[in-house]
């Protein structure tokens, strides 16, 4: 059940990503193709480029979540509500699937712009990042006693905890503006303002510190404190689930 | 198109009424069977737990049999048919004859009009 | 084991009037039930409960003695009274949804009823007109071989051929042994002879549960006027 709630998901929320996450992975690769060799007479064609890249990775970061959100509202507590909510699944299984489908897209969104930005140097910082590996991982050996692959590994780890907290985050705030329904957008909208603002803070002061040592503390406090509240959170909205829904 | 039923009586009572009015007419001949209970049900736009009642009060007024595996069949009966159509025309005459009482006829004068209405036809 | 069961179940809305006061009732098995009722009596509000659309505020609501959730959702096909789909999808899409989660779904069934409609399952759901549209909603409820089948208004608001078609549905997909049927209406006159017993209720309280034949034997009309008279306005 769980793997076929998974699958709707996905249907629902692909084709609108894939166009959004391909248009800007076709416009990044086009665009650094004819960044390194331009002359006069396509330089506003370069421009207009410049700026529809600049949209496309706007529209990108933003869209995802949108995306997202808007799914999970319309299939628990909007139009779709009624099919979904009467499927003989648990509400587990419902939270799941779409904390699953978040997670699936906003890996592949970080890849999908990583990638932009290695299309959009032609290459060239994939070129510089070989040429410099062995630097870089003695580097970070020395300071944080972490190898690059440890590193890697690490940041992959940290942007999986970060879609599992979007996606929970995503769920608490429609239970919330649920219990608004006449004011629904306002409240989601707020409660995204204040999750932004304080999040923003927290990684603030995590990266301004002075010595490594005190910036690797920090970073595996966030980690862990991430993790914790992410279960926290999951915990909260089963309970809001299971004891207050009400679908008028 | 459903059977036409009367809101106040009690649906059963009217079913009942239905099907011992096509056993006598003809429409069920002794002997045949009759259309199981849920496509009756369906035909008449009632609930077949109704209708079930109402074949059950015709059987046990042997006007209908039932054989386990084949289905309802009407009675072979046909002295049976013939008394129950004496009764039913018996009492549409009571009810003719109580309405007609409004209009203040002696027995003559209501034989002459339905004579003249024959002949008209 | 009766099919439904509610012990002094009670509904309020937050900052609103009570929509359910302390309800009890036990319906048998097997039956063709109408909670009948004016608009804002308390209808819909014990539907969805029955269905874990809402949580109740005291007391409880059991389905074949389980509280609501998904054992229940698998043997109830509930029928809505707005439309709820994924508009994007085609008819034959929302037919393999409906496959993939419910084991007890017709899709041959499904798919004869849309043939019969004159219906392409090709055809995505978001240019049906919204006649149609109810139709689809219809069959995809009536498709499956549920045990407890809940109709909210199912023929509220549609002309009188696709009224007849709705209960012609109904009835032909019921059956009688293995099925019960709760239909929610306040158009109790079209819907009275298809009903085994009728649930009154009102301003969240349950007036009466009694046969139709017996409403029909004890007060010589029907539902529908005895109603009228028992819940005059002037």
């Amino acid at each position: 059940m769980l793997l076929k709630l998974f699958k709707y998901d996905m249907k629902s929320v692909s084709p609108a990503l894939l166009l959004i996450f391909g248009a800007t992975l076709i416009l990044s690769y086009i665009s650094g193709k004819i960044m390194y060799d331009y002359d006069q007479s396509s330089l506003i064609l370069f421009q207009v480029f410049n700026l529809l890249l600049f949209g496309m990775f706007f529209v990108s970061s933003i869209g995802i979540h949108v995306v997202l959100i808007r799914r999970y509202n319309q299939r628990m507590y909007l139009d779709q509500a009624y099919l979904y909510n009467s499927l003989p699944v648990s509400k587990d299984q419902l939270m799941v699937s779409h904390i699953l489908a978040y997670v699936v897209w906003d890996v592949l969104s970080q890849v999908m712009l990583g990638l932009s930005l290695l299309f959009l140097s032609d290459m060239a910082i994939y070129d510089q990042f070989i040429d410099h590996k062995e630097g870089l991982n003695s580097m970070l050996l020395q300071n944080f006693d972490i190898s690059l692959n440890g590193l890697i590994g690490f940041s992959f780890a940290f942007i999986i905890l970060q879609a599992l907290l979007y996606a929970v985050f995503c769920h608490f705030t429609s239970a919330i503006a649920n219990f608004f329904p006449t004011k629904r957008t306002m409240v989601l909208v707020l409660c995204y303002a204040a999750g932004i603002i304080v999040y923003s803070i927290c990684l603030v002061n995590v990266g301004s510190v002075s010595s490594a040592d005190d910036l690797k503390n920090n970073v595996l406090w966030l980690f862990f404190v991430t993790a914790i509240l992410v279960l926290v959170i999951y915990l909260i909205n089963r309970y809001l689930l299971k004891r207050k829904y009400n679908l008028i | 198109m459903t059977w036409k039923l009367d809101p106040d009586r009690p649906i059963y009572l009217q079913i009942i009424d239905r099907i011992q009015t096509d056993i006598v007419t003809g429409v069920y001949p002794p002997g045949g069977q009759l259309p199981s209970v849920r496509a009756l049900a369906l035909e008449a736009g009632v609930n077949p737990n109704t209708l079930q009642k109402a074949m059950s009060e015709l059987e046990r007024s042997g006007l209908v049999e039932s054989h386990r595996t084949s289905g309802r069949f009407v009675t072979t009966d046909e002295e049976k048919i013939r008394r129950l159509k004496e009764s039913l025309v018996k009492q549409e005459i009571q009810t003719l004859l109580k309405k007609l009482k409004i209009y203040g006829l002696t027995k003559a004068e209501l034989i002459e009009y339905i004579e003249r209405n024959e002949e008209e036809q | 084991m009766n099919i439904l069961d509610c012990h002094d179940l009670t509904k309020i809305y937050p900052g609103q009037t009570t929509a359910l006061d302390h309800i009890n009732l036990s319906c048998a098995d097997g039956k063709i039930i109408g909670l009948l009722g004016p608009n804002g009596s308390g209808k819909t509000t014990l539907v969805k409960l029955i269905q874990g659309l809402l949580t109740p505020t005291e007391g409880e609501v059991l389905i074949d003695g389980k509280k609501p959730g998904p054992e229940t959702k698998a043997m109830v096909s509930y029928l809505p009274d707005l439309m709820s789909f994924d508009e994007s999808m085609k008819i034959r899409d929302l037919f393999w949804l409906y496959q993939d989660f419910y084991a007890d779904f017709d899709k041959s069934r499904a798919e004869d009823m849309i043939q019969k409609l004159q219906l392409d399952p090709s055809e995505k759901i978001k240019l049906l007109s919204k006649g149609n549209k109810e139709k689809v909603q219809l069959i995809l409820c009536m498709a499956r071989n549920a045990r407890l089948y809940l109709l909210d208004e199912p023929i509220g608001g549609v002309d009188p051929a696709t009224r007849d078609f709705i209960l012609h549905t109904i009835l032909s997909n019921y059956q009688r042994d293995k099925a019960s049927i709760l239909i929610s209406t306040h158009l109790i006159a079209d819907v009275e002879n298809i009903l085994d017993e009728a649930i009154i209720i009102q301003k969240g309280h349950i007036q009466l549960h009694e046969s139709v034949e017996t409403i029909r034997e004890q007060y010589g009309c029907s539902v529908n006027e005895y109603f009228k008279e028992a819940f005059k306005c002037y």
